[in-house]
């Protein structure tokens, strides 16, 4: 297999941006941590918590990258939270920009793929989403966009058990306790 | 003779083994000897007939083997005799069975030692007999060399051809082992320098070994069997390193995974054997492979084992007494290597900067020289690299490799107390970048790892550097400390923690001042988010920090001031407090923090804590006692009962860990404040009470904020030892006046739990058998169902009850099941049998009361045997009791139970609970639906074919209702959400795939709306369960 | 009006044009049949009844379905880069109709195949893929087919053929933005004789003026529709672009163009136009709109008007709609069916209010 970037630059991955707090949000009074053994379900109250920037972020930091199988897209900073917008005229259209970590990466049709797998998996099904890459990160930057966001294209390449062995191997170590 | 003659006929006729026996026992008995069997076999021996020759040897042979050494005379002769039948091919098997009982023979002589194997080398061929025999001829081989080794040597270059040629091809795995052991001993003792060669084809021609033990091996040889005693082959002399090492590197290059990690494990063995000259001229070769796995790892596995054979490699270089000289010339690989990983090191950003420190820190474990050598190259490099001013951006990295450099010279082996420090020579100018790295946000992370490695390396820094590490820290406090990620808090505490267990000076006497000085006298009003914030992170600082005993000693006492200074602010008046809720919550996370701060030192048994009876308790008391007793009915602080709940805690925890007398003290000035209306005798503080004020907490007409103290009174009773007597003239009036305010005088749940806990205590500790049987006889319980009572009343009641029930069961009291009995009897109230139901489980659930630091009396696996009586009646209730309302009673309870107890105590129950549980999870009550689920979520074992084959028998159903309570729409408690999905998301690894595939899709469907739950914790299972799945596939 | 689903994703809807069969094709890999019937009572509605499922044996998502002309076969285009010809085997007494078997199985596209349409007559078969050709078949008894060509012009995938209502000409639009028309030269083999550029993207669908094959509509993951007129002359092919319809705002992947009812276009000629019919479109913000397309008379300077009669937002819920197309049958003129990421397949009827029922 060619290799694109043998010796890429690594960033230090950020906790899990939604760390405990050791306060209820807007609450005045510190948790009693011995208060109820039901610690973790004390919110019963079904109040909305829309799913946001940091949430989709959850979702696909821990994928690895194809090339460097130890390695997440976070720590190669393939994605992070900025990168994903959401559409202010319809909130369930939502566009997630990648950075190739060179700019002639062949794997970038592969990570795209993976990041709209992990997606289509993971939101609701009311989200449209469109993937492309960071303007001006690839030099077939508009090839890649047409072919992620191809849907044709997408489903057929889900039926070909090569990749999608490989894609499963990519997104197995994608999990939200990071 | 003639007897001999005839046994040996009629054994040639039938074979049979008496005939044997009796030949034996006659040759024993010196009625005959080996001798005249061997004439009585005469005719048999010549004879024409291959078969009766093969039987005649056969039958010597047989009896040699069976009879006594002593009576064996002759040797030679037998020897002899049977090396001569090793000619005739009909008679091989018999000689060979002979010869193998004649060698082990004591009187066997050297002469006739080397005459068998010259036999064996002459006439047996080996492709010419199955395993079996072929293994004969080893255990022959192998007891001569172990018994006659002198006389086999004597043979020289005979006999190492003879065996390599009599071995070569073996295939079978237990001849391999017989035949390895004796290549070692050859290897080692004989003379085979001449025959490196041919050694070397027998052996290494299995290596890799690619044996996989069939699964009906009567020998039960194992594939690590084999490695194990070829590796004694291969490391057995060093004339086989210029061979082995080219086969090695092509294994290590070609091989799988499993090869390469074989490879390097033997690697590991025959390195320092074959020595630094067979290393040093290999070196460069090795590096180079070493190096692929090292930084293209194939597995993390491969890797590391591919780190230590590095450093073996290095070791057999280096290590020799030439090595040992601390600051001679590194020559060759070292320096190679080395420069090889500076050279990535001068992109610390990049990924393969990390593998390159793992090499350079697997160097310094190697030999001194080296490991001085490495540091000398690397530190400087990186602390040059930090300073470089085009480099400014890559800081974090270089000071994340210089941290693991520190850590690796910490953990060195070659690092003793004796020795200095490795990193002594840099210690400055590391100190130096690592401060300037803590200043800023992006490095400060790796700048605390590395000071803490520092601070942790004996004999590195002084007294005043450690002052001077934490002088450092401490600014970072000046910055606003909630401006720290969580992970820098946590590197900023354990380097303060280090420090603290070598010098805490330095913590007290600098930071401490500053974080206590950054809490607020009087709490930030509610307004102030950012405010509350800062003290929460600055009080979760200090109670992470001050556990020893200095520091906390010092916590106790600002702490404390600080408590009092809040909650009775000096000249001021309620009117003055517009919203005292803040307050309130400020000092409610003041005594938090002191209790966790206690919590964890109980936890490490610090023999500090007692002490603190007398030094934080009365202060507690003192505050609240004061608040209850001025604030007349009106809102003050300490009167919270969420306050009074942390002080309780304390007041446990504290007099938990005090000797029994010590106790007793203490529980006389209680009782005395609590029932004599002498608060004074347990308080002490500057909060003087008002002369008039009274207390008596107990009495009907007492005020709510008096009765809720009795949490702390409650607090107290259930920390005593079992010895303490209570300062009562009778124990079981006093429960008995316990008992009557619980359920009648008790305004609120607090006060209610906290005297039944008081009791429960007490019970446990101290039975009190008229209490007992009174509550028996006069069926107490009964009242419960008077539905002439408040339902609230009649609920205490059976809380109570559960209680009482359950201080009995932990002891295994007689009484216990009678009171238990009496529960189960209410199960078909319409009002309370459920609440009844759910005692059942109450009775043996884990709680913060009834434990070991507790002194409470506890028998071993009381659960267990409560479940042993009471699950198989509750499930036959469940299944067969009258009406449905009972059996849901009963299954309430079995839920309850089941939850309460180890799934030891019904995993062998789980087929008929299995449809129970089931039925469970349609009943309305989203508790009793949590704990089905809980359970069936314990016994969720991917592992236990059993359970999971009853996990199959109901999948469908499983999944029908799982969806049911997994969906917003259909189930409100979001717990009940979180762990239906969680069952989902294990069920995939429970059941074999053409159970459930006909489901997927629509599960998958389904699954697709719990992706959209209002709640984040519902979303998160959801995408997991979602994702097994996915994966789930034939 | 809905049914029970397909398992996966539905691509793709089929009405017979001789017999009251509807189908829809899935990722499932299956095609599903439905029969209808309208009561002489109320004319304006349908009921339908679930009939079969083909199961195909396709290995991957069967991604469209065609009628040929006589209703007797369906053939089917999978990514598994087969055809599939399927006909209905009569078990003889009662008139019964039974299974439906595979008649012949047609390989040749190296990758997915992601169209296919029977020509006017019935005689011809194109099909195309993501290998960029697009294959011609001759239609022969007894399902038996004969590649008679395979036009490799397209520089990326083929995502649509549709033949010419009258005459033999096949039209293919493709993911390299342009649309090509096709041509067979009596002495020579099929040639490409034009090519449309114009969308700014994908073209993911085309649909043919039903009545005279004047103009050909397309639809792009531009978001926009083209229409072409065809200019006239003999044997060479010319067309040009007339009319951009904007509305949708996600990529349009399927349109459908049918005459309109006869109380619309007797109006329309009332007012001395003429009617071209009606355009539905949909696609991947699922929303479905009708347009009406009316032309001035003056038949040399033809400008041509389009209004919206219909707009039907979420009309499979969140889901993209990946297929619309109109009933041909007489008098079920106003009908059409949809199908969509939810599987489902929905029949929809443009009532004289603009009502939308069902």
């Amino acid at each position: 297999m060619e290799v694109f970037n043998p010796n890429p630059t690594v960033f230090a991955p950020t906790k899990s941006h939604r760390v405990a707090q050791f306060a209820k949000p807007h609450s005045l009074w510190l948790n009693d941590a011995d208060s109820d053994q039901e610690g973790e379900y004390e919110d019963e109250s079904n109040e909305v918590e829309a799913i946001d920037q940091d949430e989709i972020f959850e979702l696909i930091r821990s994928i690895s990258d194809p090339e460097h199988r130890s390695m997440s897209l976070e720590q190669l900073a393939v994605v992070s939270a900025p990168q994903i917008t959401f559409d202010l005229k319809f909130p369930d259209r939502v566009t997630v920009e990648f950075t190739p970590t060179v700019p002639h990466c062949g794997m970038s049709t592969f990570i795209g793929l993976s990041i709209r797998v992990r997606l289509l998996r993971s939101l609701p099904e009311r989200y449209k989403i469109d993937i492309k890459v960071k303007p001006g990160s690839h030099q077939s930057e508009h090839a890649l966009n047409k072919q992620l966001n191809d849907k044709e294209r997408v489903a057929a390449a889900l039926e070909n058990p090569a990749l999608l062995e490989v894609l499963e191997q990519c997104l197995s170590t994608a999990s939200l306790n990071a | 003779m003639d007897s001999i003659q005839r046994l040996v006929r009629t054994w040639v006729a039938s074979g049979r083994q008496e005939e044997i026996q009796e030949t034996v026992g006659a040759i024993s008995a010196g009625s005959a000897s080996l001798l005249d069997v061997v004439k009585a076999l005469g005719e048999y021996l010549t004879a024409e007939e291959d078969e009766l020759r093969n039987k005649g040897v056969d039958f010597l042979s047989l009896v040699i083997a069976a009879c006594p050494s002593d009576k064996i005379n002759r040797q030679s002769v037998l020897v002899q005799f049977m090396c001569g039948k090793l000619e005739d091919t009909e008679t091989v098997i018999p000689a060979l069975k002979g010869l193998n009982s004649l060698v082990v023979q004591p009187a066997l002589t050297s002469p006739d030692a080397v005459d068998v194997v010259k036999a064996l080398f002459m006439h047996v061929k080996m492709r010419a007999l199955v395993q079996s025999q072929r293994f004969i001829v080893y255990s022959i081989i192998d007891s001569l060399v172990a018994k006659h080794r002198e006389a086999l040597k004597t043979m020289g270059n005979e006999f190492i051809t003879g065996y390599v040629s009599l071995a070569e091809g073996e295939k079978d795995p237990r001849n391999l082992l017989v035949a390895f052991a004796i290549a070692r001993v050859l290897l080692i003792e004989f003379d085979v320098k001449h025959y490196i060669e041919q050694l070397f084809n027998i052996t290494f021609c299995y290596f890799p070994i690619t044996f996989r033990p069939p699964p009906d091996d009567p020998y039960g040889i194992t594939t690590e069997d084999l490695k194990k005693a070829l590796r004694e082959c291969l490391d057995a002399t060093p004339a086989f390193g210029p061979l082995a090492i080219p086969l090695f590197l092509e294994k290590l290059t070609a091989g799988s995974p499993v090869t390469k990690r074989d490879t390097l494990q033997t690697l590991d063995v025959c390195l320092p054997v074959y020595g630094s000259l067979v290393a040093k001229e290999n070196a460069r070769k090795l590096w180079n492979t070493l190096k692929l796995e090292i930084f293209q790892p194939t597995d993390p596995e491969t890797e590391s084992m591919a780190l230590h054979t590095t450093q073996v490699l290095v070791q057999t270089i280096y290590g020799g007494p030439t090595g040992a000289a601390q600051d001679q010339e590194i020559e060759g690989l070292a320096k190679d290597a080395c420069e090889d990983c500076l050279k990535i090191l001068k992109e610390p950003e990049k990924s393969q900067a990390k593998p390159a420190t793992k090499v350079l820190c697997a160097f310094v474990s190697t030999t001194p020289s080296v490991s001085k050598f490495t540091l000398n190259q690397a530190v400087p490099h990186l602390i040059k690299l930090f300073l470089n001013p085009d480099e400014i951006q890559n800081r974090a990295p270089t000071l994340r490799l210089l941290a693991d450099l520190i850590h690796a010279a910490r953990q060195s082996p070659l690092q003793d107390s004796a020795t200095p420090p490795a990193l002594l020579p840099y210690k400055d100018e590391v100190l130096g970048v690592l401060t300037v790295g803590l200043t800023n946000v992006s490095s400060s992370l790796n700048a605390l790892d590395g000071l803490n490695g520092m601070v942790t390396t004996d004999n590195l820094l002084f007294d005043d550097e450690l002052g001077f590490v934490v002088h450092n820290v401490n600014e970072l406090f000046t910055k606003d400390v909630t401006e720290h990620s969580e992970d820098v808090s946590d590197a900023i505490l354990s380097l303060l923690a280090s420090v603290s267990a070598i010098a805490p000076r330095h913590v007290s006497e600098t930071t401490l001042p500053l974080l206590f000085t950054s809490l607020p006298d009087i709490a930030p009003p509610r307004t102030a988010e950012s405010e509350r914030l800062k003290y929460w992170t600055t009080l979760s600082f200090l109670k992470r920090l001050c556990i020893q005993p200095d520091l906390f000693e010092m916590l106790v006492i600002r702490l404390s001031t600080k408590l009092d200074l809040i909650c009775v602010p000096s000249g001021t008046t309620l009117q003055d407090v517009p919203d005292p809720e803040p307050v309130a919550a400020y000092a409610h996370s003041i005594l938090r923090t002191l209790a966790d701060a206690v919590a964890k030192k109980v936890e490490l048994d610090h023999p500090d804590v007692p002490k603190y009876v007398d030094r934080l308790l009365p202060c507690l008391f003192n505050l609240h006692m004061y608040s209850a007793l001025v604030s007349n009915g009106d809102y003050l602080v300490a009167t919270d009962p969420r306050l009074v709940s942390v002080s309780a805690e304390i007041v446990t925890l504290v007099l938990q860990t005090a000797a029994a007398q010590k106790q007793e003290q203490f529980i006389k000035s209680l009782f005395a404040a609590y029932l004599d209306g002498l608060p004074q005798a347990v308080t002490e503080g500057h909060h003087k009470f008002p002369e008039d004020a009274v207390f008596s907490p107990l009495a009907s007409d007492a005020s709510t904020l008096q009765k809720n103290l009795i949490l702390l009174f409650s607090a107290a009773l259930v920390a005593l030892h079992k010895e303490v007597a209570l300062p009562v003239p009778e124990e079981g009036l006093f429960l008995d006046k316990l008992l009557q305010w619980s359920v009648n005088q008790a305004d609120n749940k607090l006060q209610n739990e906290a005297s039944e806990h008081a009791i429960s205590s007490v019970l446990n500790k101290r039975v009190e058998e008229a209490f007992l049987t009174n509550k028996l006889e006069s069926n107490w319980l009964a009242r419960a169902t008077d539905t002439g009572l408040a339902l609230p009343i009649r609920r205490r009641v059976i809380l109570a009850w559960a209680w009482m029930t359950k201080a009995l069961q932990v002891r295994s009291h007689p009484s216990a099941q009678r009171f238990t009995d009496r529960l189960v009897e209410l199960f078909n109230d319409s009002d309370i049998g459920w609440d009844a139901a759910r005692a059942i489980g109450q009775v043996v659930s884990t709680d913060k009361v009834l434990t070991k630091r507790n002194h409470a009396v506890i028998k071993f696996l009381y659960a267990q045997k409560f479940s042993n009586v009471m699950l198989p009646r509750i499930i036959e209730g469940a299944k067969s009791a009258g009406e449905p309302r009972l059996q849901n009673a009963y299954l309430v309870a079995l839920t309850s139970l089941i939850k309460s107890v180890p799934k030891s105590a019904y995993l062998h129950q789980m087929s008929s609970l299995m449809p129970l549980l089931l039925r469970g999870l349609d009943l309305p009550d989203s508790e009793i639906r949590a704990n089905v689920i809980d359970t069936l979520l314990a016994v969720a074992d991917p592992t236990a074919k059993s359970s999971s084959n009853i996990v199959s028998e109901h999948a469908s159903s499983l999944v029908a209702t799982m969806l049911k309570n997994c969906m917003v729409r259909e189930m409100p408690s979001v717990r009940v959400r979180v762990i239906a999905l969680r069952y989902l998301a294990v069920l995939p690894s429970l059941v074999k795939y053409d159970v459930l595939h006909p489901q997927k899709a629509m599960v998958l469907r389904e699954l697709a709306k719990t992706l959209d739950d209002p709640k984040r914790s519902v979303r998160k299972e959801a995408v997991e369960a979602r994702t097994n799945w996915y994966k789930y596939s034939g | 009006m809905r049914f029970p689903g397909h398992d996966d994703r539905a691509w793709h809807v089929a009405w017979n044009p001789t017999r009251s069969i509807l189908a829809s094709c899935s990722a499932d890999k299956t095609v599903r049949l439905y029969t209808y019937t309208s009561s002489a009572s109320e004319p304006n509605t349908l009921k339908f009844n679930y009939n079969t499922t083909i199961p195909t044996g396709h290995t991957k998502t069967v991604r469209a379905i065609a009628w040929s002309p006589s209703g007797k076969t369906l053939a089917t285009a999978s990514f598994d880069a087969n055809i599939g010809i399927w006909e209905q085997e009569d078990s003889g007494e009662d008139g019964e109709k039974g299974e439906w078997e595979c008649m012949s199985l047609l390989e040749g596209h190296e990758t997915e195949c992601k169209s296919i349409a029977y020509s006017s007559t019935g005689t011809l078969l194109a099909s195309c893929s993501r290998d960029k050709t697009v294959w011609i078949w001759e239609v022969h008894p007894d399902a038996d087919f004969e590649c008679m060509g395979v036009l490799m012009e397209h520089s990326q995938d083929v995502k649509c053929v549709a033949w010419h209502p009258k005459e033999e000409i096949l039209a293919s639009a493709s993911y390299d933005d342009t649309i090509k028309l096709y041509l067979d030269d009596p002495s020579d083999d099929w040639f490409c004789a034009a090519t449309l550029s114009g969308h700014g993207s994908t073209v993911w669908t085309l649909a043919w003026e039903p009545e005279q094959g004047q103009y050909l509509a397309s639809g792009s993951d531009d978001h926009t529709i083209r229409i072409w007129r065809r200019l006239p002359g003999q044997g060479e092919l010319k067309f040009q672009c007339i009319a951009v319809l904007e509305g949708h705002d996600r990529s349009v992947y399927s349109i459908s163009w049918t005459k309109a009812p006869p109380y619309v276009s007797q109006q329309a000629a009332a007012d001395g136009q003429r009617n071209l019919g009606w355009i539905a479109s949909t696609g991947g913000d699922g929303t479905i709109f009708v347009w009406e397309l009316t032309l001035g008379d003056n038949e040399d300077a033809p400008h041509i008007r389009h209004s919206i009669i219909t707009r039907i937002d979420a009309a499979h819920g969140v889901h993209d709609l990946n297929s619309i197309v109109w009933c041909p049958r007489p008098g079920m003129e106003g009908t059409f069916a949809t199908a969509g990421d939810d599987g489902h397949m929905k029949v929809w009827k443009v009532q004289r209010t603009e009502e939308v029922g069902k």
